[in-house]
């Protein structure tokens, strides 16, 4: 076999291509709804202070009445992993838009009610799909995004292997 | 020779990836709230001009009608209006009022500075059943069948061209529930 000169930066632009038609699905998800669209509306600034549920304001700072250290864990982890549906790429925590700040209290009180993670996550995707999470389910139209690293990497070890021994058959 | 075209085709390749990519990605935003197609969630919330009257989604079971998410703090709202108001007028069927996250009174100053064609307004001051309802912002304007299915879902203001939209699916949904 004789070496191939442009083996290199042709893989990687393959590579790459792969990677952006990949991206489509990710783009899928992340962009759904991403910003807030033209012409519509936050309540909020102008508005008096909203009072929360717990008789005060809700802000990514306020210090919640959790009953129990893993539930505070439970909460910031799933604030987290959960997006804000009005903001570009904030997670619910993050955010201080009104509505990020109801779902936020959502959120709050079905730990109370001992709802498990996966209810409360399910809560936000039967009203917002799936564009909610941050980590999309594994699902016929996510598998590419998936699986698709997975396949990146196989494929420039591959690529990789037969490059060496290219190189090692030349010297 | 050959070999050094590789690259270019590669990047033609890429090329055509974007131009395709893209342009879909304005419609992908555009994606349509998960609740289309499935019940309108139940929820019974105050009214507006009278707080004492409790009204629900289930209530309207039974015939098509429209609900429009405003507040008084919400310009694009300002400009829909007029042609809520014609939805009012002209689509025959109810058209509920969500108001979201207001203050009564500046509402009721909001209705009575610009008209109130709505059947009448549910009010949702903290903003649970607006949860329930996906919404993202306002205004949104939600068209259920008599079934209690929600059909379609419009972000943002409403225009000419969405208008016409809307009086079309309306109709369709008319000539469904009464046969």
């Amino acid at each position: 076999m004789k070496l191939f000169p442009f083996a290199g930066p042709a893989l990687g632009a393959a590579g790459l291509a792969l990677s952006l038609l990949l991206s489509a699905p990710i783009g899928a998800q992340s962009e759904a709804p991403a910003s807030e669209p033209p012409g519509q509306e936050q309540p909020g600034a102008t508005r008096p202070i909203e009072q929360g549920r717990m008789g005060g304001m809700i802000s990514p700072i306020e210090p919640l009445p959790f009953r129990s250290e893993l539930e505070r864990r439970r909460f910031k982890a799933l604030t987290n992993e959960l997006r804000c549906t009005v903001c570009q790429n904030e997670s619910l925590s993050e955010s201080t838009a009104p509505l990020a700040r109801d779902l936020r209290m959502e959120v709050f009180g079905m730990l109370q009610d001992n709802r498990s993670d996966m209810e409360i996550r399910q809560f936000m995707v039967d009203r917002y799909g799936d564009f909610v999470l941050y980590r999309p389910p594994l699902a016929g139209h996510t598998v590419l995004l998936w699986g698709g690293p997975l396949l990146l990497l196989i494929g420039g070890l591959i690529s990789a292997v037969v490059v060496i021994k290219k190189r090692r058959q030349a010297l | 020779m050959i070999r050094m075209l590789v690259p270019l085709g590669v990047f033609l390749g890429l090329v055509a990836l974007l131009l395709i990519s893209l342009p879909t990605a304005e419609q992908r935003r555009q994606v349509t709230s998960p609740l289309v197609g499935r019940e309108v969630p139940n929820f019974t919330l105050p009214g507006l001009h009278d707080p004492d009257v409790m009204r629900s989604t289930a209530d309207l079971r039974g015939q098509p009608f429209l609900l429009n998410v405003w507040g008084s703090w919400c310009f694009s709202c300002r400009v829909e209006h007029p042609y809520i108001e014609r939805l009012g007028r002209e689509a025959g069927v109810p058209l509920v009022g969500f108001n979201w996250r207001d203050e009564r009174g500046e509402a009721l100053e909001w209705l009575g500075r610009f008209g109130d064609a709505w059947t009448f307004h549910m009010v949702d001051f903290e903003g649970r059943a607006a949860i329930d309802l996906g919404v993202y912002g306002a205004p949104e304007t939600f068209l259920v069948d008599h079934r209690g299915i929600i059909r379609h879902k419009h972000i943002g203001p409403v225009d000419q061209v969405v208008f016409d939209d809307l009086m079309r699916r309306i109709l369709e949904m008319r000539t469904e529930a009464g046969s």
